[in-house]
């Protein structure tokens, strides 16, 4: 288990970000309930208590980067990796919606004047509680996660099997997720002139834990030949996997490519496009993972 | 006819070497040797010669083909 040092590290910075993301709550609720058209002009009191949260915004993203740091480090050495493989991809996304929640907050500023904004509210409500969430998740993993034997820099073999498990268990995510969400965008009420933005947006988001860990793994393996990244058998299940992906993706892209000629006017296709690519990273990902 | 081996014995045989030790003599992962072991995997040539290497034997002591006469060693063991 991990040493007593790194567990008094994460219970304080776990305790810190906890109570960062509750007193957000409250600030929220205080700004919620006081910012109104009517309120002209507006406190003190009020810009200074929504300057606060930039330092509960930092605690928070400080432990989110702690908890990377901190399972990554001990990558090579957990015992399962498709759990491992949900939390990064968690930690990975919640980390990245504080800068949306930052965000958020800013249109709620230049907003509340002109139209209701409590649905942005219970946007952020629910954002800090996924944050609160994972980052519960993330203290109790990193809990029972496994001393790492070697440094940081020292950790990464070629062909280490559970790095090579937790990246396909990651592509599954990845791969259910954007395809899910893809599809989905279809029933959902996005105005046609924010859709490309939007779907542009989840995409990158939905492929970023998985693009992420690939390059970390390129990063540590930079200094070897291409073909010691992976043993042979990890090279026989990835040809596997690629023959099963392409046999699944290459005949809807045939399918699509006719329906499109035949349908010059098909405005889904991008999407479309982004919906093979989520299949093939899951329909890869699953086949490689059936051969372990 | 299928591919059988003798690793797991030799491991053994050997110090109780574990798989990851053995993993990392020949430079493959862990996963590797526990699917060779467990006969869903069939080794490169090289890579069986760098097992049998590891354990100073004859790889015909360490591979077998099913339906074909066992080593010596085996069979009276």
């Amino acid at each position: 288990m991990i040493d007593p040092k790194t567990k008094r590290t994460n219970l304080i910075l776990f305790i810190l970000a906890a109570l960062a993301a509750v007193y957000t709550t409250a600030v929220y609720a205080i700004l919620q309930t006081t910012l109104s058209p009517a309120l002209d002009p507006l406190p003190e009191w009020l810009f200074n208590l929504g300057n606060t949260l930039a330092f509960s915004f930092l605690l928070i993203a400080i432990y989110h980067l702690y908890l990377l740091f901190r399972t990554l480090r001990s990558l090579p050495n957990t015992r399962n990796p498709f759990w491992y493989a949900a939390m990064l991809v968690g930690v990975i996304l919640s980390g990245i919606f504080i800068l949306a929640d930052i965000t958020q907050l800013g249109d709620i500023g230049k907003e509340y004047l002109y139209w209701d904004v409590s649905g942005a509210w219970f946007m952020l409500y629910g954002s800090m509680f996924g944050h609160l969430l994972f980052m519960v998740w993330g203290f109790l993993t990193v809990r029972s996660l496994p001393a790492a034997e070697e440094t940081f820099f020292q950790q990464m073999r070629a062909g280490n099997d559970v790095l090579f498990q937790v990246l396909n268990n990651i592509g599954v995510f990845c791969g259910l997720l954007g395809f899910i969400g893809i599809a989905a965008s279809n029933w959902a009420t996005i105005p046609e002139r924010f859709r490309s933005g939007a779907m542009l947006i989840f995409s990158l988001l939905a492929v970023l834990p998985w693009a992420s860990l690939l390059a970390y793994w390129a990063i540590k393996n930079r200094k070897a030949s291409l073909g010691k990244w992976l043993d042979e058998k990890q090279m026989v299940d990835t040809a596997k996997g690629a023959l099963v992906s392409m046999a699944v993706v290459m005949p809807l892209l045939a399918v699509l490519t006719l329906v499109s000629v035949l349908s010059p006017g098909l405005s889904q296709m991008p999407y479309l496009l982004a919906a093979l690519f989520f299949l093939q990273l899951l329909m890869f990902s699953v086949s490689v993972l059936r051969q372990e | 006819m299928e591919l059988q081996n003798n690793i797991r014995k030799f491991r053994f045989e050997n110090g109780e070497m574990s798989q990851q030790d053995l993993a990392d003599q020949i430079g493959v992962t862990r996963m590797t040797i526990y699917s060779i072991e467990k006969g869903k995997y069939v080794p490169s040539t090289v890579l069986a010669l760098k097992m049998a290497a590891v354990f100073g034997i004859p790889v015909e002591e360490l591979f077998w083909l099913e339906d074909s006469p066992k080593p010596a060693k085996e069979a009276g063991s």
